[in-house]
C-alpha cells in the first residue's frame, strides 16, 4: 500500500471539524426517518428498472454489460454478513437482516455517473453510511474507510479470470464516508436490490464516478492510511482515489465533459461533482483536483 | 454471370449493417445506451470493411499460388480468386461510407456540432485525434476511386492508395486507445490487421508484383503485312482485291488498367 503523501493528509481544519460531522451523523441516528436535506433532492425522473438492471459494469460476472443480469442469477445474496472492523471501539459482524432492522430505510433518488461516460438516475433505498460508522464509534486513528466486496468464483464466473484483483476493494476518506449523501443501499425502486446491481448491500456515492460505489459489501474497515482500490491498482494512471465527477479533469484517454443519460441518443454536459457541488465541494477546498483525481 | 451474382451478394452484404442499424434505430431497439451502440456498430462496420479491402490482394495472390501449385502437381487448372479485385473498390467505398456515418454520429449526437467541444476533444484526447486522422486519410482514397482519377493520376494513383495502410493502423489504434480494460475486440482487429500487413510485407520482400503473371497476358497478335498491294488509304474505302486476300488481324489490345498490363 503506498505511503500517505503529505498532500493527502486531511487538512487540520477538516480534521478538527470531524467531531462535529460525526455528531451530525449521530444526530441522524437520533432522528431516524428524517427526510434528506431538500437541496440534495433532484428533479430528474429516474431510469427504468430494466435500464438499471440490464446495463451493469460488474466484472465479477462479465465484462459485457448486457449479460451480467443473466449470469447474476446464480448469485445467492443470503445469508450475508457485514463486518465493521478496524479503528473502531465496537467492531461487529452484522447479520444482514439485523442491519435492515436497526437502520431505517429511506428512498432517495440519486444520479450515478460512470467513468465511461454514461449516467443514470436511480431511486435507491437505504440509509446513510455515517449512521453505521457512528454506531461503531471510530477512534482517532480512523482517517479512511476501506470497503471489501465478496470473493465467490463459484457463483461469480468473472472472478475466475484476473481482469481485476479480487475481491473488489474501494475506499473513502472519513469525511466523505460520513457525509449524509453517502449511502448504504439495500434496494431500488422499493424492492430489494437485484443481484446484478450489487445485492444485498452496496454503496452509493453520487458525486463520484460509479466505480467508487462498490457492490456486494462484506467488510467495512476503518483504517489510518488511504486504502488501495481495485481500479487504481489495475490502471493507476487512469483511476485515482478520489474519482470525483469533474468535467474539467479528463480521463487520460477520453473526455469527461459530456455524458449520455441511459436511453438518450444525444450527450449532455457533465456537471461538476455530478450536480452535488453544493453539498460536497467544501470537502475538497484547497485541493488541486487535477492531481487528486 | 457467376460474378455478377457474387457482386450483387457482396453489395447486399455491405449494405446489411447500415440497414440493420437503421431498422434498430427506427424501432427503438438500439438498447439501453443507444449512442454507444450506434457509434460502436458503425465503427465496427467501417473497420471490418477496411480489413476486407486489405485482404483482397493477399487472398488473390494466395489463390493464384494455390492454383498454380495444383496445376503443377495434378495437371488440372483450378479457378482462382483473381476477380476479387473488381470488388475491392466497392468494399473500400462502403468502408468510407460507414466511417462517414460514424464520424457524423459523433459530430451530431456526441458534441452537438459544437466547434469548441470538437477542438477540445481533438487537442486533448488521443483517440479522437486518431479517429480524425483515419478519416482524413480515407477521404482522398474515396475521392480518387473513380476511373477518371485512375486515368488522370496514372502511376501516382498506386502511390496515393498506399495511404490505406496508415489509415488502417490509425483505425485500429483509435479503437485500442478508446477501449477500457477487459474488452477484447481491439485485440482481434489488431491481430487481423497484423496478419494482413504481414502478408503484404512478405509479398513485397519476395518480389511479387500485383500485375505480373496474375492474369495471363493476351499474347500479342502478329501483325501480318500485305505483300501484294498498297494498304488501303482509308478504312472506309472498299477493300481492293489485293488486300482482301490479306488476313485482317486486330492490333494487340493495350489496356490502361494497371492490373492487366502484361508484365
Amino acid at each position: 500500500m503506498p505511503a500517505v503523501r503529505p498532500s493527502e493528509i486531511t487538512p487540520e481544519a477538516l480534521w478538527q471539524s470531524r467531531r462535529a460531522v460525526l455528531g451530525a451523523g449521530l444526530g441522524l441516528i437520533a432522528g431516524l426517518g428524517r427526510p434528506m436535506p431538500a437541496r440534495a433532492a433532484i428533479a430528474e425522473s429516474p431510469n427504468s428498472l430494466e435500464q438499471i438492471g440490464r446495463h451493469n459494469n460488474y466484472y465479477e460476472f462479465s465484462t459485457a454489460k448486457d449479460v451480467v443480469w443473466k449470469l447474476a442469477e446464480e448469485f445467492q445474496p443470503r445469508p450475508w454478513t457485514v463486518t465493521v472492523e478496524g479503528a473502531v471501539e465496537r467492531p461487529r459482524t452484522w447479520d444482514f437482516d439485523d442491519l435492515l432492522k436497526s437502520f431505517a430505510q429511506e428512498d432517495r433518488i440519486y444520479r450515478l455517473r460512470c467513468v465511461e461516460g454514461w449516467a443514470m438516475v436511480v431511486p435507491w433505498r437505504g440509509w446513510s453510511l455515517g449512521a453505521l460508522i457512528a454506531q461503531a464509534r471510530p477512534t482517532s486513528q480512523a482517517r479512511y474507510v476501506e470497503f471489501v466486496s465478496v470473493h465467490r468464483p463459484s457463483e461469480m464466473i468473472g472472478q475466475r479470470q484476473g481482469v481485476l484483483e479480487w475481491p473488489y476493494r474501494e475506499g473513502l476518506r472519513i469525511d466523505e464516508a460520513i457525509h449524509p449523501l453517502t449511502m448504504l443501499v439495500t434496494g431500488a425502486y422499493g424492492q430489494s436490490l437485484p443481484a446484478q446491481n450489487g445485492a444485498p448491500l452496496r454503496l452509493a456515492v453520487p458525486w463520484k464516478y460509479g466505480f467508487k460505489s462498490i457492490k456486494a459489501i462484506t467488510r467495512i474497515r476503518l483504517v489510518e492510511r488511504a486504502p488501495a482500490s481495485s481500479w487504481s491498482l489495475a490502471v493507476p494512471s487512469e483511476y485515482g482515489f478520489y474519482a470525483n465527477v469533474n468535467p474539467e479533469v479528463a480521463h487520460p484517454r477520453w473526455s469527461q465533459r459530456r455524458e449520455v443519460r441511459l436511453g438518450d441518443t444525444a450527450k449532455r454536459p457533465t456537471l461538476p461533482f455530478n450536480g452535488y457541488a453544493d453539498e460536497v465541494a467544501h470537502l475538497y477546498a484547497g485541493m488541486d483536483l487535477s492531481q487528486h483525481f | 454471370m457467376w460474378f455478377n451474382a457474387i457482386r450483387a451478394l457482396s453489395v447486399l452484404a455491405c449494405l446489411a449493417p447500415g440497414l440493420w442499424l437503421a431498422f434498430e434505430w427506427s424501432a427503438g431497439e438500439l438498447g439501453i445506451d443507444p449512442l454507444a451502440r450506434l457509434l460502436r456498430f458503425s465503427g465496427l462496420s467501417a473497420i471490418s470493411l477496411l480489413l476486407v479491402t486489405l485482404s483482397v490482394t493477399p487472398l488473390r495472390r494466395l489463390s493464384v499460388a494455390v492454383a498454380r501449385a495444383f496445376e503443377a502437381r495434378f495437371g488440372r487448372r483450378l479457378s482462382d480468386w483473381n476477380k476479387l479485385i473488381r470488388l475491392r473498390r466497392q468494399f473500400g467505398l462502403f468502408a468510407f461510407f460507414y466511417a462517414s456515418l460514424h464520424i457524423g454520429l459523433y459530430l451530431s449526437l456526441d458534441i452537438g456540432f459544437s466547434a469548441g467541444e470538437f477542438v477540445h476533444d481533438v487537442m486533448e484526447r488521443p483517440f479522437i485525434s486518431l479517429g480524425l486522422l483515419t478519416y482524413l486519410l480515407l477521404v482522398p482514397l474515396a475521392a480518387s476511386s473513380t476511373r477518371a482519377s485512375m486515368r488522370m493520376l496514372g502511376r501516382r494513383w498506386q502511390l496515393l492508395h498506399m495511404l490505406v495502410y496508415p489509415a488502417a493502423i490509425a483505425a485500429v489504434l483509435h479503437d485500442w486507445v478508446h477501449t477500457k480494460l477487459g474488452q477484447p475486440l481491439p485485440l482481434w482487429t489488431a491481430a487481423v490487421l497484423t496478419l494482413l500487413l504481414g502478408a503484404r510485407l512478405v509479398s513485397w520482400r519476395l518480389g511479387d508484383r500485383a500485375q505480373a503473371g496474375e492474369i495471363a497476358p493476351r499474347p500479342p497478335q502478329p501483325v501480318r503485312t500485305s505483300t501484294t498491294a498498297a494498304p488501303p488509304t482509308s478504312r472506309c474505302s472498299p477493300p481492293s482485291a489485293a488486300s482482301a486476300s490479306a488476313p485482317r488481324t486486330a492490333a494487340p489490345r493495350r489496356s490502361w488498367r494497371p492490373w492487366s498490363r502484361p508484365g
